[in-house]
């Protein structure tokens, strides 16, 4: 029998205590949640933990989900607070840093000459360098912005602000951004 | 949007690979725990009388206008056959295919034993739908278990399978009382009043059955069954004779 797959039906039915219903929206938002993590502990192992109590604390929560609600802004902040917990239990440390894909397995064929190809993946290397270099709420904004394609209330809801000051912040992040990086010619 | 822009979109990272959370998840998700401060009759709400698939029973006319306030209109109100002497009691209820006490784990396909009190089901049946499979214990009337009205059966023991459970909402319907509390460790909830039902929710959905034995329901949530027990009880011998199913 054919049954409906969208998000809300699998939330009611996981708010009804479905866990199969519920471990479907794992597999949908464990990517997001996971890479959000990792925005904010730098750490792999650590991001790993945080994304798995994430989810059985937004499973005990899910009564009080109002249903209707986009899920993953509400999901994000539960990922968000036990990130930001795991860090300051953790310590500072030095974490992994943002890295770019090896660009062997794709070449532009229109990229012209090899050289062409060393510069871009240079470039690459640069920014995600200025990106680690960033103060951590503005990697976090533009990694939520551009890396993992967040909306604005996801994005908020991954900082913890108010949507409503997500622009502001992106830009001043932008700005940043610019004054670490060389511009090209 | 600038060219800074672009080039972050078109990043192409190296995230490191998503761990199997789902398999990490699952085994932790435990029955859901009540919400902390809630006081325990609001938070059980009430059961959700409605919307569902309907299920059959036999009621009078006025009790089901009852199910019509609350929203069964797709309920289809049966009159029950006189029941015929010598079969067991429960065989107008639809409670599925009688079997012999001693096939009914085999037919079910979990482990399901009667309560030790009143003892010996004098009608056992097996079914299948919506949520699994369940089986249906069912006595005469007998002192100490009056008789439901009409339906010969004194009380009506069902087990579900753990994958069902039921749905918590508010209800429309008046009348309906619901207390919520625990028995041994195992959350509970007594419906009496007005005609009432139960939704369930279950890996095949959701479905609803209306009560089929005029009177009261207790449901237990043992952690590996759905414990139903139906007839015109109080709630302290609906909740001894759960007690008395054998883990």
């Amino acid at each position: 029998m054919d049954r409906p797959r969208d998000e809300a039906d699998l939330v009611a039915r996981a708010r009804g205590g479905d866990r199969d219903a519920f471990a479907e929206l794992v597999r949908t938002q464990k990517d997001v949640a996971f890479r959000t993590a990792m925005l904010i502990t730098r750490n792999a192992a650590d991001a790993e933990d945080v994304a798995q109590e994430a989810f059985v604390k937004a499973w005990r929560a899910l009564p009080r989900f109002r249903s209707g609600r986009p899920l993953r802004p509400w999901l994000l902040t539960i990922v968000a607070n036990e990130a930001r917990n795991r860090r300051r239990a953790a310590g500072r440390r030095e974490g992994l840093a943002l890295r770019a894909a090896r660009e062997e397995a794709r070449i532009e064929v229109d990229a012209g000459s090899p050289e062409a190809a060393l510069l871009a993946g240079v470039r690459r290397e640069t920014l995600l360098a200025a990106m680690n270099r960033l103060p951590d709420h503005q990697r976090l904004v533009l990694g939520c912005r551009y890396l993992l394609d967040l909306d604005e209330r996801e994005t908020a809801a991954a900082l913890g602000v108010r949507p409503g000051t997500i622009k502001s912040r992106t830009a001043r992040a932008l700005a940043r951004l610019r004054e670490e990086v060389p511009s090209d010619v | 949007m600038s060219e800074l822009e672009r080039e972050l979109r078109t990043l192409e990272m190296a995230w490191p690979a998503t761990p199997d959370l789902e398999a990490a998840v699952r085994p932790r998700l435990e029955i859901p725990a009540p919400p902390r401060h809630a006081p325990r009759r609001r938070r059980l709400a009430l059961f959700l009388a409605g919307l569902l698939l309907g299920g059959t029973a036999a009621l009078e006319p006025a009790r089901s206008a009852v199910l019509e306030l609350l929203g069964l209109r797709g309920v289809r109100i049966e009159r029950r056959e006189p029941e015929a002497p010598g079969r067991p009691p429960g065989t107008g209820l639809q409670l599925g295919r009688p079997v012999a006490l001693a096939q009914a784990q085999r037919a079910a396909g979990f482990t399901a034993r009667p309560p030790e009190d009143p003892g010996r089901p004098d009608g056992v049946f097996v079914a299948g739908g919506p949520g699994g499979a369940r089986i249906s214990f069912t006595y005469r009337p007998r002192p100490g278990l009056p008789e439901s009205a009409r339906t010969g059966v004194g009380i009506l023991v069902t087990l579900l399978r753990p994958s069902v459970r039921p749905v918590l909402e508010k209800t429309a319907g008046a009348g309906t009382e619901v207390i919520g509390f625990e028995v041994g460790g195992s959350r509970a909830v007594f419906i009496s009043g007005a005609p009432h039902g139960v939704a369930y929710s279950s890996a095949d959905g959701g479905f609803f059955e209306a009560q089929r034995l005029a009177g009261t329901t207790l449901l237990v949530e043992r952690d590996d069954l759905l414990i139903r027990v139906e007839g015109d009880l109080d709630r302290a011998r609906a909740v001894a004779i759960a007690r008395s199913i054998p883990r």
